[in-house]
């Protein structure tokens, strides 16, 4: 019973991605692709479809669920906005992080956070700080490696199975709930985002998935596991934000790799920014299919070490 | 793919260390405001060493090809 509002939760997310598919509104150009297809960038409008039924129809008065899926609804409104009529950076900043500061200020979020191998902390100010910087580290994260298609979906289903597999040794039946709604509606947004894309996640997406990825590290008590899960993303934002010394509009950066011929290169020419795929183009070019594969492999990677860590974890 | 696995592999021995690190302090110094500070610095530390390994990994990757 617990788990009946993910059934219609998937189908309105499908039929709504797959009216986006059919509209051809909001389009942008797929970069990687030899003759640059015009895509829909409002994949998010699909996830937002899917969260308030995840919500209402579970417990929605509850402090977890509030904060686990009212967050992403309002950072996805935003992103969606800011695709659709591009939003002052300041004013969507100001909402996307008002929200929850608002909400735990107000003591609408848990205010007690279990950190497996450290410990559980109640502290206000502690856990506040850990809620604000989760929200802002997992959204930018997410947001900075959408850059080729299907691996922000993909690494949500893959890192959503540590919850889970903690879930059920924990027998913890919200942790379940969480770690499945987020597996779902990320595997919906997969089909329709994956090689060949027909669909971009646009801003409304990766903020979405960003604010979820935050929620499965506050509120499902795998928050070590989590993160460790997350290496890819945490590792390409260290990258971006050391290598341009600060945070920087991808417009203000100097290109990490070049396209030839459908084939990506490093970009040797001045100071490229570090990222993820310039690391796994520095060891051979390979068309976009290629890079896809190698970032995949990477959430597999990480999905096994943080498996490791949670036996290292049972044992001590 | 052998770049990307030496900086996972890095990143999540050195994060293993830092956690275990916090783990004892938090038993030594009761207080969170203290093991709030240490964790961010230690956090800062671990995120310029990754940024450093991948830096050097570039450099050797251009000197190669």
């Amino acid at each position: 019973m617990e788990l009946l509002p993910i059934i219609p939760a998937v189908i309105a997310e499908a039929i709504v991605l797959y009216m986006v598919t059919k509209c051809r509104c909001v389009l942008a150009p797929d970069i990687h692709k030899v003759n640059q297809p015009l895509i829909p960038k409002i994949g998010g409008i699909g996830l937002l479809a899917a969260l308030p039924i995840l919500w209402l129809l579970w417990s929605p008065l509850s402090k977890v669920a509030l904060a686990f899926f009212t967050v992403p609804l309002v950072m996805g409104i935003v992103g969606l906005l800011d695709d659709v009529y591009s939003v002052n950076e300041y004013l969507r900043v100001a909402i996307s992080f008002g929200y929850p500061v608002l909400l735990y200020a107000f003591g609408l979020m848990p205010r007690l956070i279990y950190v497996p191998l450290i410990g559980r902390f109640g502290d206000v100010l502690l856990v506040g700080a850990i809620t604000l910087a989760s929200y802002i580290v997992f959204s930018n994260a997410v947001n900075m490696l959408d850059v080729v298609n299907g691996v922000v979906p993909f690494s949500m289903v893959i890192i959503s199975a540590v919850p889970l597999a903690y879930g059920l040794l924990m027998h913890d039946q919200s942790t379940i709930y969480l770690s499945l709604s987020s597996m779902a509606a990320s595997a919906v947004l997969l089909v329709f985002n994956a090689y060949p894309a027909k669909v971009f996640n646009g801003n409304g997406g990766t903020h979405v998935l960003g604010a979820i990825l935050s929620g499965l590290f506050l509120y499902t008590g795998a928050s070590t596991f989590v993160l460790i899960a997350a290496l890819p993303y945490i590792i390409n934002g260290v990258l971006i934000i050391f290598s341009s010394r600060g945070i920087k509009g991808r417009s203000k950066l100097n290109r990490p790799t070049k396209v030839v011929e459908g084939i990506v290169y490093p970009n040797r020419e001045g100071r490229g920014v570090l990222t993820l795929v310039r690391m796994i183009v520095i060891d051979k070019p390979m068309n976009e299919v290629g890079i896809i594969k190698s970032i995949y492999a990477a959430f597999a990677l990480s999905f096994v070490l943080s498996l490791i860590t949670i036996l290292i974890w049972r044992s001590i | 793919m052998r770049t990307i696995i030496e900086l996972l592999t890095y990143s999540w021995a050195t994060l293993m260390a830092i956690l275990f690190v916090l783990r004892l302090l938090n038993k030594a110094l009761g207080s969170p405001v203290p093991l709030l500070f240490i964790g961010l610095i230690l956090i800062f530390s671990w995120a310029a060493g990754i940024y450093k390994l991948g830096e050097v990994l570039d450099k050797r990757n251009s000197r190669e090809n």
